[in-house]
C-alpha cells in the first residue's frame, strides 16, 4: 500500500529525474557549440559550420571568405572590363562574381556548371589543371577561340581574364584542382595572356586574343 | 583583423534595415491601437521595423528600376523620407511616447548571440550558396533592375528567385559602397539575434507566456535544428523569410487570441475579424514579403494550420469537451478546416488524374490515392463528430493505422543506425530510394539532409513529450506543437506521403517541411511545466 506520502514523494521524483533527464539532453545536444576541436574537424573533411561555435573567430572568415581580396577588387573596379567573363578557380570565381561586373565560367555543378556543356566537359576533363602538358596548352588556347566565337553568336559575356590566386591559406583551394596546379597554370600562361594586376594573391591576366580594352 | 571589422557595413545596416521602418512603426503605432497592442514587446517592434524597411526599400527600388534610374540615387530618396517621418515624428512627438515592453532577461540573450555572430561571421568561409546569392545582388545593383535578363553568374539565363532580399543587399551596397561580401558578413550578426526575437515571439504567441518564449529561444540558440536555426546562414535569403514567418505566425496567434466572436458562426467571425482589420493588414504584408524574399515559408504558414486544424479535429473526435474553449472548435474555423480538405481533396485528384497512370504500377497509385482517402477519412469524420462519435472515433483509428502502415520502417531505423540507411539516389541533395509494398521506387528524405542531427536526441524526445502532453493537457499550444511533430515524422518516414508531397510540390525540398517540428519550443516549454509542478508540489507539502 502507498501512502499519500510516498505518492507524494514519486511526483517529485518523477519531476527531478525528468528535469536532470532534459537538461543533460539539451547539455549533449548542445555542447557542439563549445568544442574548439570540432573546427579544425569539420575544416579537415570540407564540412560546413553552420552553427555558432564560441571558438570560431573571424579570422578564418577572412582566411577563406574572400575579405582578404576586397581591397584588390576596389582596385580591379577600374581595371576590369565590365560584362566580360574570367576564368579562375571555383573560389575565386564566386569573389569576383559577386564584388565585380564580371561573369565567370567555373561554377559548382548545381549553379548550372554544365548549361554551358562545352565548359563543363573542358573543366571536368582537367585540362585546365594540368595545362603544362603540350597538348593541353593546345586544346586549351583552341577552346578559348571556339568560346570567342561561341559568346558572340550566343550573345553572352565574352571570356577576357584568367585570374590566378596564389592564397595558400584559403581552405577551399585545397579541394580545387584548379589551384592546386596553378603553378602549372603560372608557367605557361605568358603564352596567351597578359599581366595586368598584381596583388598580393591575386594575378590578373588578359587573353592576349581578346580586343584592345582602354582602361 | 580589426576588432570592429566592417563598423561602416553596420552603420549602414542599421540605418537601411531599421531606421526608416522604425520612424514607420511609430506612426502607425499612434494611429492604430490595435497595432499598437500588437507591437507592445519590444522584439515586436524591432521585427516589424525591419520588414517594415525592407518593404519600403522594395518599393524604392522598384520606382527606380521603372524609371530607369540606377539603384545609387535611393541614397538621396531614403534620406529624405527619414528626413520627412523624423519631422513628421517630432511634430507629433512620437519618438517620446516610445515604450515597448522589455524582457530584461530576453534582452542579454540577442546580445550575446548577436556578438558571437559578429566573431563567427557568415557562413562565407565556404563556397556555398551565399556566394550564389551574393552575385544576384550585385547584379541587380549593377543593373539597376530587380529582374535581370541574363544569369547572374554564368551570364546564361537562370531561374527566377525572389528579389526582394538580393534587392536590399544591392542597395545597401550601391549606397554605402561597401562590397557585398563584407555586408553579407555583417548581417548576419543582426540576422541571428532577429532569428531569436522572432522565435521569442512566436512562443510567446503560442503560450502566452514570457518565461516558455524566452527558454524557447535560448533552445533555439543552443539545440541543433533543422536548418532554420542554422545562424551562420543568418543572411541568406531563407533565413530573412524564416524571421518573417515567425513573426508571421506570432501575429495571427495573436488575432486569434484577441477576436471575440460571440455568435458560433462563420459570418459573426468574419464580423468580428473585420473589427481588426489593423492587424489583418499586417499579417497581409508580412505574407506579402514572404512571396519576395523566398516563399516556400508561405507554403510553411498554410501547413502549420492546415495541421493544427486536423489536430484540433482529431482531439474533438476522441474529446468534444477539452477543445470546446479553443478556437479550432469555432464554426468559422471548423468550416476553414473542411474548406482546406476539400482544396485537398480536389488537389489530390487533379494529379491523380494528371499522372496518367498505368495499371500495373501499383505503388503509384498507392501513392496518390493514400493522400485522398486521408483527406477524406478526416473529412468524414470531422462531419460526424457531433453525431455519430463513434464511428467518427473509428475512421480516425483507421486513419492512423494505414499512417502507420505506410511508414518504412527500415528507413525510420535507419535514423538510429546509420549502416541501415536505405540507397541514395543521386547526389547528396537528393533523396533516398524506397521500396514500395509493390516493388516500385518511391522517395524519401536521407536523414544527412540536416536531420538527423536535428532530431537525435533532442527532436525524438520532443515529439514524445508533445505528444504526451497533448493528450494530457487541454491546450490548444500542445496540440498544435504536438500536430506539427507528429507530422514532421510521417512526412519524413512514410514514402507514400513523402512522394506525393514531392510530386504536388514539385519541389527537391520537401524535407525543409521538417521545420514544422518546433522541438525547441516543445523541449523549453516541458522544462517550465517539469519546473512549475515541483514548485507546486514543494509548497503544497509546506501548506
Amino acid at each position: 500500500m502507498t501512502t499519500a506520502y510516498d505518492n507524494y514523494l514519486i511526483k517529485i521524483f518523477v519531476c527531478v529525474i525528468g528535469l536532470i533527464c532534459v537538461f543533460f539532453l539539451v547539455f549533449l545536444d548542445s555542447k557542439f557549440h563549445f568544442d574548439k576541436n570540432l573546427i579544425e574537424l569539420k575544416k579537415t573533411v570540407n564540412s560546413a559550420q553552420r552553427h555558432w561555435n564560441v571558438f570560431f573567430g573571424q579570422g578564418h572568415v577572412y582566411e577563406s571568405g574572400g575579405l582578404k581580396h576586397l581591397e584588390d577588387f576596389r582596385k580591379l573596379e577600374g581595371i576590369i572590363e565590365p560584362n566580360t567573363a574570367v576564368f579562375a578557380d571555383i573560389a575565386t570565381s564566386y569573389y569576383m562574381a559577386s564584388s565585380l561586373p564580371v561573369y565567370v565560367r567555373n561554377v559548382n555543378r548545381h549553379h548550372g556548371r554544365y548549361k554551358s556543356y562545352e565548359w563543363g566537359s573542358l573543366l571536368s576533363s582537367n585540362i585546365a589543371c594540368y595545362i603544362d602538358v603540350p597538348n593541353n596548352l593546345k586544346h586549351f588556347k583552341e577552346f578559348l577561340s571556339y568560346e570567342e566565337t561561341r559568346a558572340s553568336a550566343k550573345k553572352i559575356a565574352p571570356i577576357r581574364y584568367l585570374i590566378i590566386n596564389v592564397d595558400v591559406y584559403n581552405v577551399n583551394f585545397k579541394y580545387d584542382c584548379l589551384s592546386q596546379t596553378r603553378r602549372a597554370m603560372l608557367e605557361v600562361v605568358d603564352s596567351f595572356a597578359k599581366l595586368v594586376y598584381e596583388g598580393k594573391t591575386l594575378q590578373v591576366y588578359r587573353l592576349r586574343t581578346a580586343p584592345v580594352y582602354s582602361y | 583583423m580589426p576588432i570592429f571589422f566592417h563598423s561602416e557595413a553596420h552603420l549602414w545596416i542599421a540605418y537601411t534595415l531599421f531606421f526608416n521602418g522604425l520612424l514607420l512603426n511609430r506612426l502607425f503605432s499612434e494611429r492604430s491601437s490595435q497595432y499598437e497592442c500588437l507591437m507592445r514587446p519590444f522584439e515586436a517592434q524591432v521585427i516589424m521595423s525591419f520588414a517594415l524597411s525592407l518593404g519600403l526599400n522594395g518599393v524604392v527600388l522598384v520606382v527606380l528600376d521603372q524609371l530607369a534610374l540606377p539603384f545609387s540615387y535611393a541614397r538621396n530618396v531614403l534620406f529624405l523620407i527619414s528626413g520627412f517621418l523624423l519631422l513628421y515624428t517630432a511634430w507629433k512627438k512620437n519618438l517620446l511616447n516610445w515604450r515597448p515592453q522589455f524582457n530584461l532577461l530576453a534582452l542579454p540573450l540577442y546580445f550575446v548571440m548577436f556578438v558571437v555572430l559578429f566573431y563567427n561571421g557568415g557562413m562565407i568561409d565556404q563556397v556555398s550558396d551565399a556566394w550564389w546569392h551574393m552575385s544576384l545582388a550585385n547584379k541587380i545593383g549593377l543593373a539597376g533592375s530587380l529582374t535581370l535578363e541574363q544569369g547572374h553568374l554564368t551570364g546564361i539565363s537562370d531561374r527566377y528567385y525572389p528579389p526582394l532580399w538580393h534587392g536590399n543587399l544591392a542597395l545597401i551596397s550601391e549606397i554605402s559602397d561597401q562590397l557585398l561580401p563584407a555586408l553579407w558578413n555583417a548581417f548576419t550578426a543582426w540576422g541571428g539575434a532577429l532569428k531569436l526575437m522572432a522565435y521569442y515571439l512566436f512562443g510567446l504567441g503560442l503560450f502566452k507566456d514570457k518565461k516558455i518564449a524566452l527558454l524557447g529561444a535560448v533552445m533555439f540558440a543552443l539545440l541543433p535544428g533543422l536548418g532554420n536555426s542554422y545562424m551562420r546562414v543568418s543572411a541568406w535569403p531563407s533565413h530573412i523569410s524564416y524571421i518573417i514567418w515567425f513573426f508571421s505566425l506570432y501575429v495571427i496567434l495573436h488575432f486569434l487570441d484577441v477576436v471575440n466572436s460571440k455568435e458560433n458562426t462563420f459570418i459573426s467571425y468574419c464580423r468580428a475579424s473585420f473589427q481588426y482589420l489593423g492587424v489583418v493588414v499586417v499579417l497581409g504584408f508580412l505574407l506579402l514579403l514572404i512571396i519576395f524574399l523566398h516563399q516556400f515559408e508561405l507554403l510553411l504558414f498554410v501547413c502549420v494550420f492546415c495541421v493544427y486544424f486536423i489536430g484540433g479535429s482529431v482531439r474533438r473526435c476522441f474529446d468534444l469537451e477539452a477543445s470546446n474553449a479553443t478556437y479550432v472548435n469555432h464554426a468559422f474555423f471548423i468550416m476553414l478546416y473542411r474548406l482546406l480538405l476539400v482544396g485537398l481533396i480536389v488537389t489530390s485528384i487533379i494529379v491523380l488524374i494528371n499522372k496518367q497512370l498505368k495499371i500495373g504500377e501499383y505503388d503509384y497509385w498507392l501513392v496518390l490515392s493514400f493522400p485522398l482517402f486521408i483527406f477524406f477519412a478526416l473529412l468524414a469524420a470531422d462531419f460526424l463528430v457531433n453525431n455519430h462519435r463513434k464511428i467518427s472515433q473509428s475512421i480516425i483509428i483507421v486513419v492512423m493505422v494505414v499512417l502507420f502502415i505506410s511508414i518504412d520502417y527500415q528507413h525510420f531505423a535507419s535514423l538510429f543506425r546509420p549502416e541501415l540507411e536505405l540507397p541514395r539516389s543521386g547526389s547528396h541533395e537528393h533523396p533516398v530510394m524506397s521500396i514500395g509494398w509493390f516493388g516500385m521506387q518511391l522517395v524519401l528524405p536521407g536523414w544527412h539532409l540536416q536531420l538527423r542531427e536535428g532530431l537525435l536526441w533532442s527532436g525524438v524526445v520532443a515529439g514524445i513529450v508533445s505528444f504526451y502532453l497533448a493528450v494530457s493537457k487541454r491546450s490548444p499550444e500542445w496540440i498544435f506543437v504536438s500536430a506539427n511533430i507528429v507530422f514532421t515524422w510521417f512526412l519524413c518516414t512514410s514514402p507514400y506521403f513523402y512522394q506525393w508531397l514531392t510530386d504536388v510540390l514539385q519541389y527537391h525540398s520537401v524535407w525543409r517541411f521538417a521545420i514544422l517540428s518546433f522541438h525547441q519550443l516543445a523541449i523549453a516549454a516541458f522544462i517550465v511545466c517539469l519546473v512549475r509542478r515541483l514548485i507546486m508540489l514543494i509548497e503544497v507539502r509546506s501548506v
